[in-house]
C-alpha cells in the first residue's frame, strides 16, 4: 500500500475546481489574473488545467463513474506515471497527452478525473 | 451433439487478439491472405472475421480476428465479445485452442496489460511482438528471448507491414510448443493477496470455476461493486455474502480496491519491460511530432483536413461518376443486345427491365464504394483519421457525436451507402448507430437529378445580388438544410432514443505509419463483396417487383404512358393521392414517388413516362419534361397542376424522405436486423411529410402556389 499524499480528497477537489475556474478565466482573456497560478511541487491539479508542455506525475484517478476510472488506469494512468501535456485541439477540446511513450486524446471533462502533481521543469 | 463437438475439435480454432492499433488486422491479413470470410456475430452489430490458415503439411486451421481490446474489462460490444470468448462460456464461439496475441513493440507496457490477463486465464498463447521496426526507430530495443523468459509465453518478433516473422509465426502455430504455465506472476499487497486467495478457493468450490477463471472472477468481484460474474450470471447468496464482507474489510483498511489490482499488474509489467527492453533517448524532435504540429494546427490542420475531404468527396462524387457511366452504358448495351436476340414477350421484359435494371442499379454503386474505401483505408492506415477526429471532435460533440462521425457524414453527400459502411471506424456503438441513422439526410448525388429538373423547370433564372444565380442558391440551401436536418436529428436521437451513459471519448493517436496497400485493397475487396452479396440480392429483388408493378396488368396496344397509368403502380399512385394531397402532390407525382422508392433519380424517368415523352436522350427528356411539367393543367380546376410551390414541396420531400431502398438494404446488413432500418424509414418519412406539409401550407399563405 502506498501512503496517500498529504492533500485529502475534499480539500483538493475544491482546489481543483477553483484552479479550473481560474484557468478558464485566464484563457478567455479576462484581465483577472496576469500572473500565472503559483505551482509548487506538492499542489495537485487536474490534467485538464495544465498547459501544453507541462510534465506531471499522476497522483490518482478520481472519476465520477467506475468504468472511466478503470479504463484510464488500464491505459497506464496509475499513481506514479509520468505524463506530458502535448496540446489542446484548436477549439480547446479535446486534449492530447503523452503516457508511457504513446499519445492519448481525451476530452477535458474526462481529463478532469486525472489528478496530478507537477514535476519540476 | 457430441459428434458436432468432435467434428469441430478436429479443426484447430485459433484466435488473434490485441490492443487496438497493434497491427492485428495487418497480421491477420498476412496470415490468411484472401481466404477470409466476413460475417456477423449473431444478434449484435459486431463483425466476425474468419480466415483459413494453411500449413506446410497440408493441415488447416480456422483463424478468427477478434475485436481489439485493451483489457478484460470491456467498454463496448466489440470488446465485450472478445472478452466473452476469451473467458469461455460464450454463445458466439468455442474457446480458442490457441491465441495469437499481437503486441505493439513500440508501446510494450500498455500492450502487456492484456497479455498479463491472458496469462492469468491460461489459454495457450503466442505473443507476436509486432512493429519491431517502429520500436527500433523510436529507440526501443527489445530482446524477444528475455521477454519470452519473463512472460513464460512464446514470443515471435514480427513486422506485419513487411511480412517479417510471418513464416516463423506460422511455424510456431504449427508446432504449438507449450511452455508450462506459471502461477500468477504479479504480486499484491499481503492483505489483498489473502482475501483474493480465499475468494478464488471459494469460487472454485462453490461456483464450479476452473482455477484461472476463478482468479479473474475474484479480481473482478473485489475491484468492483458488482454482484454478478463477468458473464453477468448471478452468484449464490453465501458467496455474495462473502464477497461483501471482503469488500468491507478492504474498504476499512482504506485500500483502493479498484486501483490495487491494476497497479499491481503494472508493477510486474514494469519489471518485465525493464528486463527485456532498453530505451535510448533520441535527440531532436521526432518526425512524427513535426507532422503532428502541422496536422492539428489551428489553421493548417483545417486547411489540410478540408483539402483531404475535398479529394475524398471529389473522388466519390466526380471520379466515380465516370466508371458509373460506363457501367450504365455497358448494361444498356447488354439490354439492347438481349432485346434484339430474344423474341418480345414477358420473359424479355422481365430480364431487361426487371433483372438487368436491378443488377445495373447494384453494380453502379461499386465505383463509389471502392473509391471511398480506398481513401478511408489510406486515412485510417496512416493514422490520419484519429487526427481528423481530434480536430473535429469539438464541433461534433455539440450534437453529441464523436469526431469520427464527420467523415462518414461527409461521404454521405456523395452516397449514403458507402457513408453508412464507413461508420465502422466509430468504436462507440451508440454514436455509430446515430451516425448511420442520420447519414441519409445528407443530400446525396441521386437527389441531384430531381433537384436540377425541378429547379430548371420552376425556379426563375434571376440573379441575386447581381452575381449569384437563384437556382444555384436554391441548390445550396437544399444541401445546407439536409445537413441541418441531419445534425438536429443526431442531437435528438442522442437525447432520446439512444440516450445512455456518457460515452468515454478516449482515443489513441497512433504514430504515423506507411499504409499497407495490400490491406487497403483487401478491405476494398471485402466491402464490395459484402455489398454485392447482401445488399445486392435485396436490391435486385425489389427492382424486379417494381418492374412488375409498373408494367402489370397488361393493357394491349397502349402507349407506355397509358400502360403505366393502368398498372398497379399507377393505381397505387391514385390510391395514395388522398394521403399526398395535403402536400400539394397529385396522383402523377404519386406514381413518381412509388416508382422511385428504390432510387431517387428514377423519379425523373418515371415522370418522363407519365408525361408521355418517348425515345429521347437524357438531356432531351429533362428539357421537354421541364416544359411538360410547366404546361400541365389540372382538369378539375383548370389551373396549372405543377407550380413553383409543388416543386419546392417535392424538393423538400426528396431531401428528407428515405426514397432509397439500397440504403435500407445496407442498414439491414450493417445493423444486423430490421429494427433500425424500419425506425429510420419511419422517422424520415414522418419528417419529410411534416416538413413538406408545413412548406405547402406556408407557401399557400404566402401565395407562392397561385
Amino acid at each position: 500500500m502506498r501512503t496517500e499524499t498529504p492533500f485529502q480528497s475534499g480539500a483538493s477537489i475544491d482546489r481543483d475546481k477553483r484552479l479550473h475556474r481560474v484557468k478558464n478565466e485566464t484563457t478567455s482573456h479576462t484581465p483577472l489574473l496576469d500572473t500565472p497560478v503559483k505551482r509548487d511541487q506538492h499542489s495537485m491539479f487536474s490534467v485538464a488545467v495544465l498547459n501544453p508542455g507541462d510534465r506531471a506525475t499522476v497522483c490518482r484517478i478520481q472519476a465520477t463513474f467506475p468504468a472511466l476510472r478503470q479504463r484510464l488506469m488500464e491505459l497506464g494512468l496509475i499513481t506514479g506515471t509520468s505524463i506530458e501535456v502535448i496540446r489542446f485541439a484548436p477549439f480547446g477540446d479535446p486534449m492530447e497527452i503523452k503516457v508511457n511513450g504513446y499519445r492519448l486524446s481525451l476530452r477535458r471533462k474526462d481529463a478532469r478525473a486525472i489528478i496530478v502533481h507537477m514535476e519540476s521543469p | 451433439m457430441i459428434s458436432a463437438v468432435e467434428i469441430q475439435s478436429r479443426i484447430r480454432q485459433i484466435a488473434i487478439i490485441g490492443n487496438p492499433n497493434s497491427g492485428k488486422t495487418t497480421l491477420f491479413n498476412a496470415l490468411t491472405g484472401l481466404r477470409q470470410k466476413v460475417g456477423n456475430y449473431p444478434g449484435v452489430t459486431v463483425e466476425k472475421k474468419e480466415g483459413q490458415l494453411c500449413f506446410h503439411d497440408g493441415t488447416e486451421a480456422v483463424l478468427v480476428d477478434l475485436p481489439g481490446t485493451y483489457s478484460f474489462t470491456p467498454s463496448s460490444p466489440d470488446e465485450q465479445i472478445a472478452t466473452d470468448i476469451l473467458l469461455g462460456g460464450s454463445r458466439y464461439s468455442n474457446m480458442p485452442d490457441l491465441l495469437i496475441c499481437t503486441v505493439d513493440a513500440s508501446n510494450l507496457e500498455r500492450n502487456l496489460y492484456l497479455v498479463s490477463q491472458i496469462i492469468d486465464r491460461q489459454i495457450p498463447a503466442i505473443v507476436a511482438l509486432n512493429m519491431m521496426d517502429v520500436a527500433e526507430e523510436s529507440g526501443i530495443r527489445i530482446d524477444p528471448m528475455v521477454l519470452e523468459e519473463e512472460l513464460g509465453v512464446q514470443v515471435i518478433p514480427t513486422i506485419g507491414t513487411t511480412g517479417m516473422g510471418i513464416k516463423e509465426l506460422k511455424q510456431a502455430i504449427a508446432d504449438n510448443r507449450h511452455i508450462p504455465w506459471r502461477i500468477r506472476s504479479w504480486q499484491l499487497p499481503a492483505i489483498v493477496e489473502e482475501e483474493l486467495d480465499e475468494l478464488v478457493n471459494l469460487l472454485e468450490q462453490r461456483v464450479d470455476f476452473d482455477r484461472p477463471s476463478a482468479l479473474l472472477e475474484a479480481v473482478q468481484l473485489l475491484s468492483t461493486n458488482n454482484g454478478h460474474t463477468l458473464h453477468h450470471s448471478p452468484l449464490p447468496p453465501d458467496v455474495l455474502d462473502h464477497v461483501r464482507k471482503d469488500r468491507e474489510r478492504l474498504d476499512f483498511m482504506e485500500i483502493d480496491r479498484q486501483s490495487v489490482f491494476v497497479e499491481s499488474r503494472y508493477r510486474w509489467i514494469k519489471q518485465v519491460c525493464r528486463a527485456a527492453s532498453k530505451t535510448t533517448v533520441r535527440s531532436g524532435i521526432p518526425l512524427n511530432d513535426r507532422i503532428d504540429r502541422l496536422m492539428v494546427h489551428r489553421i493548417w490542420g483545417y486547411v489540410i483536413f478540408l483539402g483531404m475531404m475535398g479529394i475524398v468527396f471529389q473522388s466519390v462524387f466526380t471520379w466515380a461518376a465516370l466508371p458509373m457511366e460506363w457501367i450504365g452504358a455497358g448494361f444498356d448495351e447488354v439490354g439492347t443486345v438481349i432485346t434484339t436476340l430474344m423474341p418480345p414477350g414477358e420473359l424479355r421484359e422481365l430480364i431487361v427491365n426487371g433483372g438487368l435494371a436491378g443488377v445495373s442499379a447494384v453494380v453502379t454503386f461499386l465505383p463509389q464504394i471502392l473509391f471511398l474505401f480506398f481513401f478511408l483505408g489510406l486515412l485510417e492506415d496512416t493514422g490520419y483519421m484519429s487526427r481528423a477526429a481530434f480536430i473535429m471532435d469539438r464541433l461534433m460533440s455539440k450534437v453529441g457525436l464523436h469526431g469520427k462521425s464527420f467523415v462518414p457524414l461527409l461521404s454521405s453527400f456523395a452516397c449514403a451507402i458507402p457513408g453508412i459502411m464507413a461508420t465502422r471506424t466509430i468504436e462507440n456503438p451508440r454514436d455509430r448507430l446515430v451516425t448511420m441513422l442520420v447519414a441519409p439526410l445528407m443530400s446525396c448525388s441521386a437527389r441531384l437529378p430531381v433537384y436540377t429538373l425541378l429547379i430548371a423547370a420552376f425556379v426563375p433564372s434571376t440573379m441575386v445580388l447581381g452575381f449569384l444565380s437563384l437556382s444555384g442558391l436554391v441548390l445550396l440551401v437544399l444541401y445546407l438544410l439536409g445537413m441541418a436536418a441531419a445534425l438536429t436529428m443526431a442531437w435528438l436521437f442522442k437525447n432520446t432514443l439512444l440516450k445512455g451513459p456518457p460515452s468515454i471519448f478516449i482515443m489513441e493517436l497512433p504514430p504515423y505509419r506507411r499504409p499497407s496497400l495490400r490491406s487497403i485493397c483487401l478491405q476494398m475487396w471485402e466491402r464490395s463483396k459484402i455489398f454485392l452479396r447482401e445488399a445486392g440480392t435485396f436490391i435486385l429483388g425489389v427492382s424486379i417487383v417494381l418492374w412488375f408493378l409498373a408494367s402489370h396488368p397488361r393493357v394491349e396496344g397502349a402507349s407506355p404512358a397509358e400502360q403505366l397509368k393502368h398498372s398497379f403502380a399507377g393505381q397505387a399512385g391514385r390510391l395514395i393521392e388522398p394521403v399526398i394531397k395535403p402536400l400539394g402532390f397529385d396522383w402523377k407525382i404519386g406514381i413518381g414517388l412509388i416508382a422511385s422508392v428504390l432510387q431517387r433519380e428514377v423519379f425523373v424517368s418515371t415522370m418522363g413516362t407519365v408525361y408521355n415523352i418517348q425515345d429521347s436522350n437524357d438531356d432531351g427528356v429533362s428539357l421537354s419534361l421541364k416544359e411538360h411539367l410547366q404546361q400541365d393543367i389540372d382538369p378539375e380546376s383548370g389551373e396549372p397542376s405543377f407550380t413553383l410551390l409543388t416543386a419546392l414541396c417535392l424538393m423538400v420531400y426528396y431531401m428528407l424522405a428515405m426514397q432509397c431502398l439500397s440504403t435500407v438494404a445496407i442498414m439491414h446488413r450493417e445493423t444486423n436486423g430490421w429494427k433500425w432500418p424500419l425506425i429510420q424509414i419511419a422517422y424520415m418519412t414522418l419528417l419529410a411529410y411534416g416538413a413538406t406539409f408545413l412548406v405547402y401550407r406556408a407557401g399557400l399563405l404566402l401565395g407562392i402556389g397561385a
